[in-house]
């Protein structure tokens, strides 16, 4: 039964904004702590 | 239905969009797993990795011979304070820096030299505390009976607060240290 | 068997069969959940009005000792009843399984009442001015660690009583095969809820003794180490059954069935294996973790769980959307989901419950985890911006949707005001949305959280924390009044509803195991 194909086109759209927002997140978060004072 | 008992044999395959989105989905772990190291490796900022276990009794003992040495002083040889706690400039030299936390104060305050690299040594004489250097916003815990040793250097000159960020009982909100940096 | 055959009613809705025993002691476990809601919610409020600088309601002392009963009360007391109706309701009525040992279900429920009234005794008499974390050596009155761990012990009996039901209920035949995806995550949420609470009996039994002076002291990182193995685990059940939850409530709304059972179950056991290893990531800038220790936790054994969650976030917007394909709205790529029933409390709660975890609480969450970013966030208001939108915005308002559901169907109570309720789901959840964005924002310019003055007043320096800082300090007071109204709406909702002397009549109909071997 899974082996059939469904359009799931909306989930996919969903998905991958989720996905942008996500990366835009991490990297913003990322970038500022470039300059600081604490080296591990 | 989530509800009703699965066909028996619902070990199936996945779908074309199943498998894309998995395949996404080991991506992503895959890049953010690979971020940890490089980070370590490449990165500029990492947390600290040495501490020790220490005693209170004994770690006040170090701090006291730390401001003691290194102790602003006036013209009579007494050590100048600013609200009471005593203002430390550690000499030339000086790598191991202290700072002591308890209820409901930091100290000393520490006045360092912009772009010199110190081992910022911290620990409490009672309770958990926060360190939380303002306005930077980098933040450590600070755990009694432990050290934990901070490589700092200053980058930017001025004075900057250390605020305690760890619920440590009525008078936290009034728990706040200085740390000033000169060229 | 037969001589349980009398104790069944069939639900008119579904078919089901419901162990009357069964009924009983999920009402007892709701009605007690919604109750320290209502008290964790009384007290979120003065909070938020104390944090908004504008008003800065409370005195000191009390800020604390409500922060400390707001804590135990929502991430304690509210989620893990609540789950326990819930671990019953998959074991019983999901599978027209009957209870084995009410009583034992009873004496479970009392010690997790007890619990419940110790705890809340000591905090409300400053016994126990200690935050929900208590860390040592920070002391509070004996009673509460006490109370703690009677909470536990039930919880864990609890439990051990869901495997039990499930076991006797094979064997006795009312249900064979796999069991139902809904009742296969709460399965993942016990398995995950047995070694979270002996993580915690482990912590807290040490600590009570030490707190009545048998052991001389405690390591105040290793208490660390236990409790976040208890607390942060923790949120692992509520995650595990929020998830099962929205597949459920996809079902009852718009009669979705899981895509692929095999995709879904390989998801929920990710959380399993790889969750419960995250506990770590509290002590990230704390002393005593090595750097390889780190690395070793915060990457991979964090994302397993990672990628269960993102799988669950495709599979269960896709059964919806086939569901809603099938009914005929295919026009487009957002025709399904325009014309879903968002009248319905349970499609709202779930699809916004789902959207909110998913961009709120699941990405933060990933990125303040990490070693570095920690650095930045740990004990600002950041914090509790991040947990607000997942155990709040997402399992709080899951749970909120499903008492709708759970109310008529488990409960024989007809719900007052469905409209009233949808309005619930999105006054709560904006709320929500508006207070953590306070929260991040002023985390992010540095505002710690569990501080009852940031202007400090009474300290020897004051820090000038910006106007930014102070405005969405506000921001957070607006979001935290606008979800307390959603709150207290959702309590007069359920109460009303369940005190309604009149229920509606228990359809009694014989009922044996199907597939018993005789």
């Amino acid at each position: 039964m899974s082996a059939e194909e469904h359009d799931v086109s909306g989930t996919k759209v969903l998905c991958f904004v989720w996905l942008a927002w996500f990366f835009f997140l991490y990297a913003t978060n990322w970038m500022a702590l470039s300059e600081n004072w604490f080296i591990g | 239905m989530s509800l009703a008992t699965p066909d028996k044999n619902w070990w199936q395959p996945l779908d074309k969009d199943e498998k894309m989105w998995l395949k996404v989905c080991l991506l992503v772990a895959l890049g953010l797993f690979l971020m940890m190291p490089l980070f370590h490796l490449y990165g500029k900022q990492n947390p600290p990795t040495r501490s020790y276990r220490v005693e209170p009794a004994q770690y006040k003992e170090l701090v006291d011979k730390f401001i003691e040495e290194n102790a602003v002083r006036d013209e009579d040889g007494d050590i100048v304070d600013m609200e009471g706690i005593p203002v430390v400039e550690p000499k030339e030299g000086v790598k191991d820096i202290y700072l002591l936390s308890q209820k409901w104060m930091f100290t000393p305050i520490l006045k360092l030299k912009k772009g010199v690299e110190y081992q910022l040594h911290m620990s409490s004489l009672d309770l958990n505390h926060g360190f939380s250097l303002q306005p930077k916003n980098i933040n450590f815990q600070i755990v009694p009976g432990y050290d934990q040793v901070l490589k700092i250097t200053p980058r930017d000159s001025g004075e900057f607060y250390i605020i305690c960020n760890e619920y440590c009982e009525i008078g936290h909100h009034t728990m706040i240290g200085k740390l000033i940096v000169t060229e | 068997m037969s001589n349980h055959a009398n104790e069944f009613r069939t639900c008119p809705a579904t078919g089901l069969k419901v162990h009357m025993p069964a009924e009983r002691l999920m009402y007892v476990y709701a009605v007690t959940a919604v109750v320290c809601l209502l008290l964790g919610g009384v007290m979120a409020i003065l909070l938020a009005l104390t944090r908004w600088p504008a008003i800065h309601l409370l005195p000191a002392d009390l800020f604390y000792r409500f922060l400390t009963a707001h804590g135990v009360n929502m991430l304690i007391f509210w989620v893990v009843l609540f789950e326990m109706a819930g671990v019953m309701f998959a074991s019983t009525v999901v599978l027209s399984n009957r209870l084995p040992a009410p009583k034992f279900g009873w004496l479970n429920f009392i010690l997790m009442f007890t619990g419940v009234i110790m705890v809340n005794y000591t905090i409300f008499t400053g016994g126990a001015d200690v935050l929900f974390t208590s860390y040592v050596p920070m002391k509070a009155e004996p009673n509460y660690y006490l109370g703690i761990i009677l909470f536990a012990v039930g919880a864990i009996l609890n439990c051990v009583h869901f495997l039990i039901t499930l076991v006797i209920g094979r064997k006795e035949g009312y249900f064979q095969g796999s069991l139902p995806l809904f009742s296969y995550g709460i399965f993942i949420a016990v398995v995950i809820a047995l070694f979270t609470l002996l993580a915690g009996a482990a912590t807290y039994i040490p600590v009570w003794l030490w707190s009545l002076g048998v052991i001389p002291s405690i390591d105040a990182e290793l208490y660390r180490l236990g409790f976040w193995g208890f607390g942060h685990s923790a949120q692992q059940i509520n995650l595990a059954a929020m998830v099962s939850i929205w597949y459920l409530l996809g079902t009852l709304t718009v009669g979705s069935k899981p895509t692929n059972e095999k995709f879904s179950r390989l998801a929920f056991l990710l959380y399993l294996f790889g969750i419960n290893l995250g506990s770590v990531h509290h002590l990230l800038v704390d002393p005593g973790l090595s750097n390889s220790f780190r690395v070793f936790n915060t990457s991979y054994l964090m994302y397993a769980a990672t990628v269960g969650s993102m799988m669950h976030a495709f599979s269960i917007p896709s059964s919806i959307e086939i569901a809603q394909r099938a009914k005929g709205f295919t026009k487009g790529t957002f025709d399904w989901l325009v014309n879903a029933p968002w009248k319905e409390p349970g499609f709202s709660g779930m699809f916004l419950s789902l959207i909110i975890f998913g961009f709120g609480g699941g990405t933060t969450g990933v990125t303040q985890g990490t070693e570095q970013i920690n650095m930045m966030i740990h004990n600002t208001l950041r914090m509790p911006g991040h947990f607000h939108v997942t155990v709040v915005g997402g399992t709080t308002l899951a749970f909120m949707a499903l008492t709708y559901y759970f109310l008529p169907l488990v409960l024989r109570k007809n719900v007052i005001g469905m409209k009233l309720a949808t309005a619930q789901i999105w006054i709560f959840g904006i709320g929500i949305c508006i207070m953590s964005t306070g929260m991040s924002f002023a985390g992010i310019l540095g505002v710690p959280r569990r501080h009852w003055d940031v202007t400090f007043a009474d300290a020897i320096f004051q820090v000038p924390f910006s106007a930014t800082a102070t405005t969405m300090l506000g921001v957070l007071g607006i979001g935290g009044v606008m979800a307390f109204v959603g709150l207290l709406m959702f309590c007069l909702i359920a109460a009303i509803s369940a005190l309604n002397p009149k229920s509606m009549p228990a359809k009694m109909e014989s009922h044996t195991p199907q597939y018993a071997k005789n």
